[in-house]
């Protein structure tokens, strides 16, 4: 599943130029951002993009706003208890 | 095979230093030593521990297989099931294991001196905690994710499901009490603290209304602009303190406080989860994870020396921190750092869910567990770098050590701590507040051990009040989280439990059955937070060890179905992996539940509750109390704490027969006859992971 293909189709969500070829600088500035991201448990819409491409072509996917509300209610709807 | 030598002539000398420091640590007598030695010896145990034996338990024992297709790869969803790189849910995991627990413990343990403690957090999470962090995380992965009480009821059967639904919400409850106390106690007639975290809830609206409606998901903006307010209000409280008509404004008595985060804890988990939950998550999260590492390198920066004695006179039970002797009690009063049984809820929550390769889940689940008790190693030396007679001055009850300077430095004087009165109020001078007397709960003293190191490392003491406060704030901060998702997640859990009875109460869109649950969820950990705070013997030292023998009891719950599950896929030979722990967890908590019911005064709960209600009957007042009403309340709160502990008590016997009764028949079946998800072959040398 090659995904970094997967990226150049995606019209670009994030700050990065669209028509520069990414650089290893902005690369590594994205997977960093992903990895805080994941880290702290925040709702990641280019990883949701990516994968709702591959699995469900046909639908058209939610707006980075809608995402952002989905994903948060759902993170914490069923919230899993926090830790002492 | 030169490469191969080199690797374990490394090893050896890891290990040759590791003795060493603990060598230093342990056999140091009449001297102080030095608290680099500790934090050296501990990092090598928790390396080799890593290298060698959960090595052992990933290749021998479960026989991770990365040709098999992990949940996150199969039912990948770019949401819930996303295959993550192997360091970022590291970090992921850490930060959601890791919370008040490891922080706590360690500081009240360390009125034994620090060498039980240490030993305990070192053996106990290479034996016990990091083992059933690894398996239960383990067991999820292969049940596509599956929760613990899912899990027990596959495994174990329906009713030892629903026996372990009820112990994790009671739990739960006691958690949060005793979280919610520790707030209370440590903001207390403190204005630039409560000033402090008060901002915190305004703030993290305006980020989540920021990163809702203003730049939908820029949580890097929001939360840059978070720490940058936090800062400045941190700042801004010594004016706040010093201030005429805004002093006032925020000193509130413990009781008070109580209120206040009761009726925080009511709001807060019926307000909309975006606009005050999950930016203070993120929030914490980042001042959690900078904290913890400034810590690491300020220990080793500074090297402050260990003033608190290898053991004290109290490992014998007379102890003014916490009553009861070292054996059980130590084994309890430490829970995170060395075994937390709240692990195996979020081992089997969302880091299964993301897992990339089974192998990972040794790194993640054992190494996440190995990070989380380092953090408990900090606590500990944070605590005991103090001078003994500030620890006791902080750390004991007012009962005991009285209200004023003079008479505390008396008390502790006669403990054979040399402190003057001075050097309690200069204390308190030096980190900005009125008086350090009787802050139990662990925050306080953490936050005085931090400032010191700190401080030393940078700014000098100028900046003590400074870093004092922020110490109190990062643990205010997520303590304030966990009481928000936890009420949440207990609301969840009681709707679970009432829907069976009456189903209009378990659905989780009606107001009415959430606004009932909540209030219920709030009202049991309220009421024990409102009596620590008025009860004259009540307060963090009669609610830790009920949460102690309640989370070690998880735990043990937790290596029961671990074990359960062992013997079912046929791998017996290494049932000693988690019967080991799963022995010790029972025998520890089941000596304390004993001893907490059944033993006389000062530790059993029904011994103290007989002799107030006795004597209030005769109409006497036993100090600390005031009042025939203080007497019937501390009578009562003993009771109660007291039917509680024999409840986990029976919890934990009901849950060993199931465990026993479920093994025995899998020991009679020659064939595996453990529940896991079919298996699928994983494409071989395929990065699943999406973060590139």
């Amino acid at each position: 599943m090659p995904l970094p293909t997967e990226r150049s189709t995606a019209p670009c969500v994030c700050e990065c130029a669209p028509s520069k070829p990414t650089t290893r600088l902005a690369e590594r500035l994205a997977f960093l951002r992903q990895a805080i991201r994941r880290i702290i448990g925040a709702p990641d819409y280019e990883t949701y993009l990516a994968r709702h491409r591959q699995i469900h072509p046909e639908v058209p996917p939610m707006s980075e706003k809608e995402f952002f509300r989905f994903a948060i209610d759902r993170r914490y709807a069923k919230a899993g208890p926090r830790c002492c | 095979m030169n490469n191969k030598l080199l690797a374990y002539l490394g090893w050896l000398l890891l290990a040759v230093l590791g003795a060493f420091s603990l060598g230093a640590v342990a056999l140091n007598r009449g001297e102080t030593v030095s608290a680099v030695w500790l934090v050296t010896a501990s990092l090598c145990i928790y390396f080799i521990g890593y290298r060698f034996y959960s090595k052992f338990i990933a290749e021998r024992v479960l026989q991770l297989d990365d040709s098999r297709m992990t949940p996150a790869v199969s039912h990948n969803d770019g949401l819930d099931y996303v295959p993550t790189n192997k360091w970022v849910l590291y970090g992921h995991h850490f930060a959601a294991i890791a919370g008040a627990g490891p922080l706590v413990g360690p500081v009240l343990a360390a009125q034994m001196g620090y060498l039980p403690g240490t030993i305990w957090i070192l053996v106990g999470v290479i034996i016990a905690g990091a083992v059933q962090d690894f398996m239960v995380l383990f067991c999820s992965m292969r049940r596509d994710g599956k929760s613990l009480g899912e899990m027990i009821k596959m495994e174990m059967g329906p009713i030892a499901g629903g026996i372990a639904l009820v112990g994790a919400l009671a739990i739960m409850i006691i958690i949060l009490a005793a979280l919610g106390l520790v707030v209370v106690k440590a903001l207390g007639e403190s204005p630039w603290g409560t000033f402090t975290v008060a901002v915190t809830i305004p703030l993290a609206m305006v980020m989540g209304i920021y990163m809702r409606y203003i730049r939908p998901g820029k949580i890097g903006e929001a939360s840059i602009f978070g720490v940058i307010v936090l800062l400045l209000a941190l700042w801004y409280g010594q004016h706040v303190s010093a201030d005429a008509t805004l002093g006032p404004l925020f000193t509130y008595s413990a009781p008070q406080l109580a209120w206040a985060i009761i009726i925080y804890g009511a709001v807060a988990s019926m307000l909309p989860v975006w606009l005050l939950l999950a930016p203070r998550d993120y929030l914490s999260t980042f001042l959690k994870i900078g904290v913890v590492t400034a810590l690491a390198i300020g220990i080793y920066v500074v090297a402050p020396e260990l003033k608190m004695p290898a053991t004290t006179r109290f490992i014998d039970g007379s102890g003014p921190v916490f009553s009861g002797q070292l054996f059980p009690f130590l084994f309890i009063t430490i829970a995170c750092g060395s075994v937390s049984g709240f692990h195996a809820l979020i081992s089997s929550g969302t880091t299964p869910k993301l897992i990339e390769r089974e192998s990972h889940a040794r790194f993640i689940g054992y190494g996440g567990m190995l990070t989380e008790s380092f953090v408990a190693i900090m606590a500990l030396t944070a605590a005991c770098i103090l001078d003994p007679g500030i620890y006791f001055a902080m750390n004991s009850p007012a009962a005991i050590i009285g209200t004023t300077a003079e008479k505390a430095a008396e008390v502790i004087g006669h403990w054979g701590w040399a402190i003057t009165p001075e050097m309690i109020t200069q204390t308190a001078h030096d980190i900005g507040e009125k008086t350090i007397l009787s802050r139990a709960g662990g925050a306080p003293t953490l936050a005085v051990g931090m400032a010191h190191i700190m401080a030393a490392a940078l700014g000098g003491q100028a900046l003590q009040a400074f870093w004092y406060h922020f110490a109190i704030l990062f643990e205010a901060l997520f303590i304030l989280t966990a009481v928000d998702a936890g009420t949440r997640a207990g609301r969840f859990m009681i709707q679970d439990l009432l829907g069976n009875l009456y189903a209009p109460l378990g659905r989780t869109n009606s107001l009415p059955a959430n606004v009932i649950a909540t209030m219920l969820c709030v009202t049991m950990w309220g009421y024990f937070v409102y009596q620590g705070t008025v009860d004259p013997l009540g307060g963090v030292n009669t609610i830790w060890p009920l949460f102690g023998i309640g989370n070690q009891m998880l735990a043990g719950i937790a290596l029961l179905l671990c074990t359960t599950v062992l013997i079912k896929m046929k791998r017996e030979r290494y049932i000693w992996v988690t019967l080991v722990p799963t022995a010790w967890l029972l025998i520890c908590t089941l000596t304390a539940g004993w001893q907490k019911v059944f033993a006389e005064l000062p530790v059993g709960f029904f011994a103290i509750a007989q002799k107030y209600s006795n004597a209030a009957a005769a109409g006497t007042v036993l100090a600390p109390a005031k009042s025939i009403a203080d007497m019937e309340r501390v009578a009562f709160n003993n009771y109660l704490c007291g039917t509680i502990t024999a409840l986990f008590v029976l919890l934990v016997a009901a849950m060993a027969f199931f465990a026993i009764r479920m093994s025995l028949q899998a020991i009679r079946n020659p064939k595996p006859t453990v529940h896991e998800s079919p298996y699928q072959i994983a494409q071989p040398g395929v990065n699943y992971a999406t973060a590139h």
